[in-house]
């Protein structure tokens, strides 16, 4: 029923974005462009979530359009060194693609000091967003208990409840959010990544992990582990049962505490190449066979068309700064 | 499971068994290239094959890159992979000696049973073991990770002081980047290239494989006479059996160090040969070549590391836990061909799963047969000249570093950290202790820090047997050192 359910939306919102593209007309074919491989860089190594996005991306667009497309790996700093590379070197020629993941970027700009801006890089593509969700063993004490009631439980015991969080990202910054709308106090452990944070989960070692829908999968239909609320504010067909923070009344923006996997041209990229890229990529996505390659590799597209993707950039952009500024950890000048 | 037997035993089986052995010895032979990286070009290849071909060929490869490195290692003192550093130091010594084509046959006779006794654990007990992986906790890790750092600092011989220096240098060295819990910059001096620390891959590659390009070049300008390696005419295949034969004891030793180590997800085979080294040489006392040519040490190693491949592959079958960065890579490449790693692809896919086990067996077993009967070929390396053998090295050397992250900035890393082994060697500091903390440290820094933010009370740490054991162990080496060193 609910593989059912989230087909369906999936083909809602391809059948939306399918909709959106068809309105413009294909744009016309810049001269002599391409005329060799288009390089997607990945500011993570391989292996992970966004390498496995791009290089899927990467196969469903050369199996579409017919060119080439090859991954680049350029890993490091949690994002920052790839990030920056697009943003400052890459040359704006229509070669050099960036397959990026937000908030990480925004947070490089407002929080880390990066030395690029928000403008250096233009959005084209929406790919797919996945929010942070907060897991619990089911045969914890927690496991039988429902986010609020754990809420209430933090409440009674200050530094009790142990939360593993990837640090300065969504996972982190989303717990912390949780705290202050609700006034309580969890243990935050750090983690350097999302498997470690399970590991240290099903071990016993934290009571709750911050991680990603698909980190958690196969746990979750073990039964080993359940989710216990969204940082977003409109449901996910992949977690039915967990609650959205919308639901649970803790006041968060939405759609940007997760990852927001875009595709970006660094600026100046002639307009006939953007706009003739961001068709090709929505017309990849928008296509049946491609949603079954990424399904099929646990991702479930949400594309976004450049517009859209922009919009959401900007609103994510807007969020994150006002969350660090409240808690004076905005970078100074930004 | 038996059907997953006849299927590993399919012509289509034996040829990406095979052939990803050969191209894992090749990419692990050649200095600078790693078993990560062989994975991780590899990988595309794999779509054109069936999922369970597609495994097995990533194994060969991930198993054959970590006995490849030993090649070279032995042949030349140039470690091929990072995995291979303590191989160098036994095999390279018996080289020289006039016993490389039995210090080969050895690795590769170590390896191959290393990595059988992995194989037929990863087959028969992944469920049982794959728990391990959960019960060792922040305040075992960080126990043993202290007893790697006090055996290793406290057992060299020579000046405890420099050890110690080495060994602090070291750490130092790895805070450099961003703070993991609150992701300041550290020490990176508004350098963005810095804040991911400097690379391990690119260090050792400039400790071990640059430093050697140098000094083989130096050679050639000097004239001096070459301690050139004569490869040994004799086969000593009943030496070969002899000394496995007596020698049991530590193949089964090093091979369940090998294995635990890397059913444990925080410890890689980079680490494992020096954790298992180290430990062999507290049963072999009386051995006075330990380190410096020693059949037993060469066995410990060799054995532990290839074990070790054949453990992480327990958890990231069974729960989806990388143990490495090879692993890591492997675990990306399957979830592209549409399986993922967990607990359910036991129950979902059984068949391919046992496919892959006797698959990786196999593997093995090829490992094993191509290392002992294909040694002497191995051995046109050493028909080089010293000149050309080192633009050899420095080429893949400066290759290598490029490749770990497309970055010009690991190649200066690389260089930086050829010149400070070699002022190192100047200054008589053993380089050891500063390549343990450089391979430990950031783990060391992870697990303490989750230790101190999980545990409430030392009370908690100290009900932890595992943890208890090796802190009494590290305790009890600091006193007799030192004891020791204050009675002479």
């Amino acid at each position: 029923m609910t593989t059912r359910l989230s087909a369906l939306a999936s083909a809602c919102l391809l059948a939306a974005a399918f909709v959106s593209q068809s309105a413009n007309a294909q744009p016309a074919k810049p001269a002599d462009y391409p005329n060799r491989p288009i390089n997607f860089v990945v500011s993570y190594p391989p292996g992970g979530g966004m390498d496995t996005t791009a290089r899927a991306l990467a196969a469903q667009m050369e199996r579409v359009t017919g060119y080439q497309f090859r991954v680049e790996n350029r890993g490091g700093g949690g994002g920052i060194i790839g990030n920056t590379y697009m943003a400052t070197q890459a040359k704006p020629d229509g070669y050099t693609i960036g397959v990026l993941a937000n908030p990480t970027l925004i947070i490089n700009i407002l929080k880390q000091g990066a030395n690029f801006k928000k403008d250096d890089l233009e959005a084209i593509a929406g790919i797919t967003f996945a929010p942070v969700a907060w897991f619990t063993r089911t045969d914890s004490q927690f496991g039988k208990m429902s986010f609020d009631q754990i809420l209430a439980y933090a409440k009674k015991n200050p530094e009790k409840v142990k939360v593993g969080v990837i640090p300065n990202a969504s996972f982190d910054m989303a717990t912390r959010i949780v705290e202050r709308q609700k006034g309580v106090k969890f243990t935050i452990v750090p983690f350097p990544g999302g498997k470690p944070s399970v590991v240290a989960l099903l071990g016993g070692n934290v009571d709750i992990s911050a991680a990603y829908y698909d980190e958690v999968d196969q746990y979750l239909k073990a039964g080993t582990l359940k989710a216990l609320a969204l940082a977003d504010n409109s449901p996910a067909p992949q977690l039915p049962g967990a609650p959205t923070m919308k639901e649970l009344n803790i006041p968060m923006a939405s759609g940007t505490w997760g990852a927001d996997r875009f595709v970006a041209v660094p600026r100046g990229t002639s307009k006939e190449i953007k706009n003739y890229l961001a068709y090709l990529i929505q017309k990849t996505l928008a296509d049946p066979q491609t949603r079954d390659a990424f399904e099929k590799v646990g991702i479930t597209l949400q594309a976004k068309t450049m517009a859209e993707e922009q919009q959401r950039f900007d609103e994510s952009y807007a969020a994150v700064r006002e969350y660090l500024k409240s808690i004076g950890e905005l970078k100074a000048g930004q | 499971m038996l059907q997953g037997f006849l299927a590993s035993l399919s012509p289509a089986s034996l040829l990406v068994e095979i052939l990803g052995v050969i191209i894992g010895i090749i990419f692990g032979a050649i200095p600078g290239l790693t078993a990560t990286l062989a994975i991780a070009l590899f990988v595309p290849v794999t779509f054109l094959m069936s999922a369970e071909h597609g495994m097995i060929m990533l194994g060969g490869i991930y198993a054959g890159g970590i006995f490849g490195g030993s090649i070279s290692a032995i042949l030349i003192n140039v470690p091929g992979t990072p995995a291979s550093v303590v191989t160098g130091w036994e095999g390279y010594a018996l080289a020289r000696e006039g016993r490389a084509p039995f210090a080969l046959s050895l690795a590769a006779l170590s390896s191959g049973v290393g990595g059988l006794l992995s194989a037929l654990a990863l087959l028969f007990l992944t469920p049982a073991l794959s728990s391990l992986a959960l019960t060792f906790g922040p305040p075992e890790y960080c126990a043993l990770l202290l007893f790697s750092f006090t055996i290793v600092t406290f057992m060299m011989d020579g000046s405890l002081i420099r050890s110690l220096l080495g060994l602090f240098f070291g750490l130092l060295v790895t805070t450099i980047g961003l703070d993991p819990v609150t992701g300041a910059a550290r020490f990176t001096f508004g350098n963005v290239d810095l804040l991911s620390g400097f690379n391990l891959v690119a260090v050792l590659v400039g400790f071990f494989c640059m430093t050697e390009a140098v000094y083989l070049a130096s050679e050639v300008f000097d004239e001096s006479p070459s301690a050139a390696v004569k490869f040994g005419k004799e086969r000593e295949y009943g030496a070969l059996l002899k000394t496995m034969l007596t020698r049991a004891v530590t193949y089964l030793r090093s091979s369940a160090i090998g294995i635990f180590l890397g059913i444990l997800p925080a410890i890689g085979p980079v680490e494992t040969p020096f954790i298992a080294h180290t430990i062999e040489r507290r049963f072999n006392r009386g051995d006075a070549k330990f380190g410096k040519g020693s059949v037993t040490g060469l066995i410990a190693s060799e054995c532990s590391i290839s074990a070790n491949v054949g453990g992480s592959l327990i958890p990231l079958i069974s729960l989806g836990i990388p143990g490495s960065g090879a692993a890591a890579v492997f675990i990306g490449a399957l979830t592209l061909h549409g399986l993922q790693p967990g607990p359910l692809l036991f129950q979902n896919q059984p068949v391919l799963i046992y496919t892959f086990f006797w698959g990786f067996i196999a593997v093995n077993l090829f490992m094993l047969l191509f290392g002992i009967f294909g040694a002497r070929y191995f051995a046109v390396v050493l028909k080089l000249s010293a000149g050309v053998l080192a633009t050899f090295i420095a080429f893949f050397s400066i290759l290598g570093a490029y490749a770990i992250n497309n970055s010009m900035f690991d190649v200066g890393v690389m260089f930086g950290a050829t010149a400070l082994a070699m002022w190192l060697r100047a200054l008589r500091v053993p380089i050891l202790p500063i390549v343990l903390a450089v391979i430990l440290g950031p783990q060391f820094e992870q697990q303490t820090l989750v230790l101190f933010t999980t545990s409430e009370s030392l009370k908690s740490v100290l009900e932890r047997p595992i943890a208890d054991v090796f802190f009494a162990l590290s305790l009890l080496i600091v006193v007799f050192a030192v004891g020791k060193r204050l009675r002479n």
